[in-house]
């Protein structure tokens, strides 16, 4: 198994999430934490402490993926909490990332969902070429 | 039944479940002991570990676990289980409510396991104080150990007056002590 220092994993993970946040301005935070609930790297416009919400991600996608296993209904795409003020989306990057992203736009989950979709593969990619 | 009858309490469901919350540092053997005595598949939410702790164990748990272990007819004990790492404390203060009762598990074979009871004392006393709690020391045998002494010792300086035992956590008749120790407290008050 190729080990990767958290600093080696933030420098490839940060592009992804500053390209991302650059593209859709509805997106207000995006935290790439490990499974085990470390983080790896952020990109918020208002700096808030999110150390406890890297711990929460891991948490959080964890009881998705076993909540679908238990209905057996393959495999947890996302976990989405729906707020007054927004929505905060959580889906696995790869084995051992999550990726958690924020917005506090009214109508802003479409954009979240496919944005963070698309940021979690270009993460993924960029650790699959970095290992392969 | 009249309307006065039907009411929810708003304070908790009745239920003839009892809660109990298995806590400690990451290793003790929380989630081994929850799976030795649960009548169930135990629910877990283990990943893979990517810090100090895949030198011990290649998955931690991140949420929570929760097993079931059927008392008698009309009696099920909830066994859940937290994290270990302090990092995911939100995990324990979720946890513990509603639980009537703590089991902490200590790893004997640690660098500094009083410290790591205390810490755990320490973040329960609340719900300690006002229910019971039971500790179980584990990998007595692997250790370099200085025995229970140590232990019963320091639970009588601070004044603690729980059942504490070594147990193995993979020994159901381990487990089962600790779990009956808990019940019979509970049954007389504490």
């Amino acid at each position: 198994m190729t080990k990767l220092s958290v600093e080696q994993a933030a420098e490839i993970t940060r592009p992804c999430l500053l390209e991302t946040m650059d593209r859709y301005s509805a997106i207000d935070a995006m935290l790439v934490v490990s499974v085990d609930g470390h983080m790896i790297a952020n990109h918020m416009r208002e700096e808030k402490p999110m150390r406890r919400l890297a711990s929460m991600g891991s948490s959080l996608m964890s009881l998705g993926d076993t909540v679908t296993e238990e209905l057996n209904m393959g495999a947890c795409k996302n976990v989405v909490i729906e707020n007054d003020l927004g929505h905060v989306v959580f889906r696995h990057v790869n084995k051992i990332l999550v990726l958690v992203a924020v917005t506090q736009s009214p109508g802003g989950l479409g954009i979240l969902l496919s944005a963070s979709k698309s940021c979690a593969e270009n993460v993924a990619k960029n650790f699959s070429a970095l290992i392969s | 039944m009249t309307m006065t009858e039907n009411f929810l309490d708003l304070d908790g469901v009745e239920s003839s479940d009892i809660k109990i919350v298995f806590s400690g540092p990451v290793g003790a053997g929380k989630s081994q002991a929850i799976r030795t005595v649960s009548d169930i598949e135990v629910v877990q939410t283990d990943v893979v570990a990517t810090d100090e702790v895949q030198d011990s164990k290649e998955t931690t748990t991140v949420a929570m676990d929760y097993g079931e272990l059927q008392l008698d007819a009309d009696t099920t004990l909830a066994l859940y289980g937290t994290p270990g790492q302090e990092r995911f404390r939100f995990m324990w203060d979720i946890l513990i409510k509603g639980a009537l009762g703590v089991v902490l598990m200590v790893d004997d074979s640690a660098p500094d396991p009083l410290g790591d009871l205390e810490t755990y004392l320490q973040n329960f006393s609340h719900h300690i104080a006002q229910s019971t709690a039971v500790v179980g020391v584990t990998h007595t045998d692997v250790a370099a150990s200085s025995g229970m002494e140590k232990y019963y010792e320091y639970m009588e300086q601070k004044g603690y007056f729980f059942p504490i035992y070594p147990i193995d956590a993979r020994k159901a008749e381990d487990v089962n002590l600790l779990l009956q120790s808990l019940t019979a407290m509970l049954e007389i008050g504490g």
